[in-house]
């Protein structure tokens, strides 16, 4: 056996996809990771696990690996969803925008989760939320909404002023394929310089010292087994 | 672990996930668990992740998560850090638990196996299997620690003591110890000869001798393999086991004490084979199928398989769902849907093919249980059934065990079978009441859930129904779980004494629905009458929504056949003002027959004034025969005509009523007479005329004051009841009323000819004044109906008045000259008289001389003072002179002296 060290890799983000079921967050990841989108696509069963290296536009040194947590909305595994969205440094929480009032309802509970979870691990940065308004494509087509455009802007900005973790309101459209890349370039370029630094500088110095800690320890057995083997 | 027949082990194995998502070509490669979760690694480089859910029996599959390209051999989970490493394609990745994120950590390349360790204080330590080395890792962080590192080539198999001061190793060929301490290398054995196999390595606590132990397989030709014992000091513990003739356990060997448990997979079949650790024997060998139910570990013919199996033991137990006795105590409805037992067991083996994996765990102690009531039931001896000790058993179990043993006592007609029946639970009675009823009362009687396993036995039950039995159960039964069904069976199978001593327990009878109706209709056909009026009484005090319907259903019945014992019953009813005319008539005419006292006195006092005219119907109809009716018949008219004084109908009816009850034989009876002609005589006597006793009584007073204190009350107060209506009737209406012809009416003629003569020979002097004053008759001081009534009255000429009264004293005056001692008579005359109606001298003229003058004294005195005032002196003394007697003149002189 060998510690192998390839050539650095970007570093892994964590994100969770939380929402009521069949918001589309399966398909707003299929969209992001495949560029593909699929009308009969199966309600996720507990979660789904998918990563996706992705390199800023704007500044190509911007290259993280997601590592993406589709959850289940359905009701049955709400219990489960606590332990994807452990450690995670992004939440995109769903609403879908041609149903608006129950989603809503729904992605207010998950915020509330998440905010639960982060005042009882104080030490750790919490979890930025970012409000996702999905289907969007279906609601520009209606011509009479049950609900205004202007309703939900009132709603999700009530929301965004009262927990000072949401950081932003995107609306997507996974069949049309808006506002995702957007949404992802938004992410990246929203991470903290610091972050990319501290990796890299960790990663470079475990390949400088090769063998370093664990040559040394390599060393010191290999002189005290080698009588024996 | 018991065996309790040579050919079968103690122990099940059961389905446990056997419906995976596996591609076609895809097979299960290793599979392990942590907490709730269950992970199975696939030739796919997949992960499946299932999860138990509090709140369903089976796991659920909640993740897929593709690790690798290559198969998972391995995935190892670390308790303590909350990790697992996953080793495929021989390269190791470490994941978070439970959801397996990946954690940031290096991947190690080029790795044979990974294995726990034990070491004291050094949780989660990982043996790590290389070409070229073995050693030990710990994760710290993001960091892998190495904290021993040996030269060993080719390591492909590796474990543990616990602790784990020592470490067995195989390489291609042979088993060695690592002293960790000292790094030192001991070879042990060649675990092959000419066979290409896996060594295999299984830890293990050994029971007997208290200390771990590591049991390590040797192939020794091509269808011989041993297994041999040593624990952590290198010492060997115990013989060899030997499996003969079954090749080498492929499929891994696990330690369930004292059993090992070793799966061999050739071409054609697969083979479980239990052996004794104790005796070194082989116990069981048993083929391995697809099994779809579970299935005890026992010998068996041989099944052809070409699946590989593979057995493994957990670290920690497991809690599955108990399908092994889902077979006995899933329960089944009357529509046939199961519902699936709560009982779950735990168990620390898996065994799994390529596409399914199953359980092993001890046998469900019902599951012997069940067995021997069966054998009980053939042989048709429960003694040795009835000893076993159920209290260990879990509820369901106990549940189950319960029915069996009353199905037991029950069949063999022991004492004690309620004691079995009415057993409780937190809630209610265990076994269901409808199916005690199936099985007392006989099949029609339908029982709606029943546990599976006893379905057929009950099916199948011969024994006769016990009704006698049955109703003892039901009355002992708490009255909440009475169903419909068991108050049928109870009602239709009593006595009528039971059934009316059920009622004080029943509480059912509190509406009239359907099922008491036709109970009802029951006792109906049972002519249990008794129980019919029980059961009416008791609905109608409970069921205010249809009191008024169960009121008339109860008073027809009553109707029909009413008995002393119920006429305060009926009186209740009656007085209930729940029940129509009709049925009130019909029930009070009953009561009547029945007790007439009660019933006389029910209409006295209590009826409604709604009923009054039934009520006077009723009477009427019976007041030929009884004095007691006519009297209350008119009672009732009373009440009606005191309502409303004004109806004249009311009024005829009450006066023809009083007249005809007063001269009916139960009203004057000869007694009646008798007492009537006392009266007269007593008023003859009372108002005599010699009597100095003025004004004199009426004839009615008297009857009113004296006839009260006679025999005959009744008589005397419809006689004058009789002649206030006579007197108000030609008064008010100016209506005469033809009295019978009876002489009690005699005086009622008076009203419409008052006649004087005829009252003063009634004796009725005062009434003969009044009459002659006003010609009309004056009425009692006591009124019955109309107290504030007064005639209006004519106007009479003075004359006549004049006339009149001197008509009366001059009968008293004949009186008196007939030598009759009637001077008070004439004394109270002059003196009333001469003040107002007639004068003095007038009087004084047709006054015999004789008269003795005493009697005149005061009447003359107001006269000559009066005279002297009105200077009428002359007159007077004309008088006077007219007289001749000496002593008037000389008393007049007196007089002018004054
Ligand atoms: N028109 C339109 N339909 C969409 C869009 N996104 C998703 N859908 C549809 O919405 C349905 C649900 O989408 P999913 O992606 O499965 O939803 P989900 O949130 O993953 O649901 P769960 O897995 O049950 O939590 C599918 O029929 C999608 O085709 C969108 O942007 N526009
Ligand atoms: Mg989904």
């Amino acid at each position: 056996m060998s510690v192998i060290e390839d050539s650095i890799q970007p570093p892994p983000y964590k994100i969770v996809l939380l929402g009521e079921s069949s918001v589309g967050k399966t398909s707003l990841v299929h969209r992001f990771t495949s560029n593909t989108f699929d009308v009969h696509i199966a309600n996720t069963i507990g979660a789904a696990f998918i990563t996706k290296l992705y390199t800023s536009h704007s500044d190509a040194n911007r290259k993280v690996k997601f590592e993406i947590w589709d959850t289940a909305g359905q009701e049955r595994y709400r219990s489960l969803t606590p332990m994807y969205y452990r450690n995670a440094k992004v939440a995109l929480i769903c609403i879908d925008l041609s149903n608006f009032e129950s989603t809503f309802h729904t992605a207010k509970y998950w915020i509330q989760q998440l905010e639960l979870n982060n005042s009882s691990n104080a030490d750790d940065k919490p979890i930025e939320i970012h409000l996702i308004g999905t289907k969007y494509d279906l609601v520009q087509s209606q011509t009479t909404p049950k609900i205004s455009q202007e309703d939900i802007e009132t709603k999700v900005n009530e929301l965004i002023e009262s927990h000072g973790n949401i950081v932003k309101f995107h609306t997507t459209s996974s069949k049309e394929g808006t506002g995702i890349v957007e949404l992802f370039e938004d992410i990246v370029v929203a991470i903290d310089d610091d972050f990319f630094k501290s990796y890299y500088d960790k990663a470079q110095s475990e390949t400088d010292v090769q063998g370093g800690p664990i040559g040394s320890i390599l060393n010191a057995r290999h002189a005290a087994t080698s009588g024996c083997c | 672990m018991n065996i309790n027949d040579t050919n079968a082990l103690n122990y099940q194995i059961s389905p446990f996930i056997t419906n995976l998502s596996l591609s076609e070509d895809e097979l299960i490669s290793t599979t392990t668990t942590y907490e709730s979760n269950v992970y199975i690694g696939t030739t796919k480089g997949i992960i499946l992740h299932y999860h138990h859910f509090d709140d369903v029996p089976e796991y659920i599959l909640i993740s897929q998560l593709q690790i690798s390209e290559m198969p998972i051999t391995r995935i190892l989970i670390l308790p303590v850090s909350k990790r697992v490493v996953v080793l495929a394609g021989r390269i190791a990745q470490v994941y978070s638990l439970p959801e397996l994120s990946p954690c940031h950590i290096k991947r190690m390349k080029d790795i044979n196996d990974i294995a726990l360790l034990r070491i004291e204080n050094q949780p989660d330590s990982i043996l790590v299997l290389s070409p070229t080395k073995v050693r030990i890792i710990q994760l710290h962080g993001e960091q892998i620690k190495i904290v021993r590192e040996i030269h060993y080539t080719n390591a492909i198999a590796g474990d543990s003591f616990n602790p784990a001061n020592l470490i067995v190793i195989a390489d291609g060929s042979n088993y060695d110890i690592i002293d960790i301490e000292h790094n030192r290398k001991i070879p042990l054995f060649e675990y092959r000869t000419d066979q290409e196999v896996s060594p295999i390595l299984t830890s293990f606590y050994a029971n007997d001798t208290n200390q771990s132990e590591l049991l390590l397989t040797i192939s020794s030709d091509v269808s011989t393999a041993i297994a041999m014992f040593i624990n952590g000091t290198g010492d060997v513990t115990r013989g060899t086991l030997t499996w003969v003739g079954e090749g080498y356990p492929n499929g891994g060997v696990v330690i369930e004490w004292p059993y090992a448990l070793a799966i061999f997979n050739s071409e054609e079949k697969s083979k479980l084979v239990v052996s004794s650790l104790e005796s070194l024997d082989i116990t069981i060998a048993m083929n391995l199928s697809d099994f779809k139910q579970s299935e005890r570990i026992e010998k068996n013919e041989a099944i052809e398989t070409d699946k590989h199996y593979s057995i493994n033991k957990l670290d920690k137990f497991l809690s599955i769902e108990d399908v092994s006795v889902k077979h006995l105590l899933s329960t089944k409805d009357r529509n046939g849907e199961l519902t699936q037992p709560l009982s779950r067991i735990t168990t620390d083996i898996l065994i799994h093919n390529q596409k399914e994996i199953w359980s092993i765990h001890k046998t469900n102690p019902i599951i012997e249980i069940h067995n021997s009531f069966m054998h009980a039931l053939e042989t048709e001896n429960f003694e040795e059934f009835l000893k076993k000790d159920i209290s260990h058993l879990a509820e369901e179990s106990k549940n189950y065990a319960i029915h069996l043993q009353f199905l037991a006592v029950l069949h063999s007609k022991m004492d004690n079978i309620l004691t079995f029946a009415l057993k409780q639970y937190l809630n209610g009675p265990i076994i269901s009441p409808k199916l005690v009823l199936h099985l007392l009362g006989g099949s029609e009687y339908k029982y709606d859930k029943v546990f599976v396993g006893l379905e057929k036995i009950i099916e199948d039950w011969k024994d006769e129904p016990d009704l006698e039995l049955l109703k003892r159960y039901i009355t002992a039964l708490p009255s909440q779980y009475w169903t419909p069904e068991l108050r049928r069976a109870y009602y239709r199978n009593a006595t009528e004494s039971e059934v009316l001593e059920f009622f004080k327990k029943d509480s059912f009878w509190n509406s009239y629905d359907d099922l008491n109706k036709e109970l009802i209709e029951l006792f109906i056909t049972k002519s249990l009458s008794g129980a019919i009026l029980e059961a009416y009484e008791t609905l109608f005090e409970h069921d205010n929504d249809n009191r008024l319907q169960i009121a008339s259903l109860y008073a027809n019945i009553l109707s029909e056949d009413l008995s002393r014992k119920h006429i305060h019953t009926a009186i209740k009813l009656l007085g209930s003002n729940t029940l129509t005319d009709k049925d009130y008539g019909k029930l009070l005419l009953e009561v009547i027959r029945v007790d007439k006292d009660k019933g006389v006195e029910f209409m006295r006092s209590k009826a409604a004034k709604r009923y009054n005219d039934i009520n006077r119907a009723v009477t009427k109809e019976l007041s030929d025969s009884s004095k007691g009716f006519a009297i209350l018949s008119i009672e009732l008219l009373e009440s009606s005509f005191l309502e409303d004084t004004e109806n004249q109908e009311i009024f005829d009816e009450l006066l023809e009523t009083i007249s005809t009850t007063m001269i009916s034989s139960t009203v004057c009876s000869e007694e009646a007479e008798a007492s009537y002609d006392l009266l007269l005589r007593e008023y003859e006597a009372i108002n005599s005329l010699e009597k100095d006793k003025w004004p004199k009584i009426s004839w009615l007073d008297f009857v009113s004051i004296s006839g009260k204190s006679k025999d005959s009350e009744t008589l005397f107060v419809l006689y004058l009841k009789s002649f206030e209506l006579c007197w108000v009737k030609y008064h008010k209406y100016g209506k005469v009323y033809t009295t019978p012809d009876h002489k009690l009416f005699q005086y009622h003629q008076f009203i419409a000819q008052p006649n004087i003569e005829k009252l003063l020979a009634f004796h009725d002097y005062s009434n003969a004044e009044t009459v002659a004053i006003i010609n009309q008759l004056a009425l009692p001081k006591q009124t019955f109906y109309f107290p504030k009534f007064t005639p209006e009255q004519k106007k009479i000429e003075e004359q006549q008045v004049q006339q009149s009264l001197l008509g009366i004293f001059k009968f008293y005056l004949k009186l008196y000259e007939e030598e009759r001692k009637v001077e008070p008579a004439i004394e109270h005359f002059v003196e009333t008289y001469s003040k107002s109606h007639i004068s003095p001298v007038d009087l004084l003229e047709i006054i015999p001389n004789s008269f003795p003058l005493i009697y005149l004294l005061k009447f003359l005195e107001h006269a000559i003072v009066d005279l002297k005032s009105s200077s009428r002196e002359t007159n007077i003394r004309k008088v006077v002179t007219k007289s001749e007697s000496s002593r008037i003149k000389k008393l007049y002189q007196d007089f002018l002296t004054v």
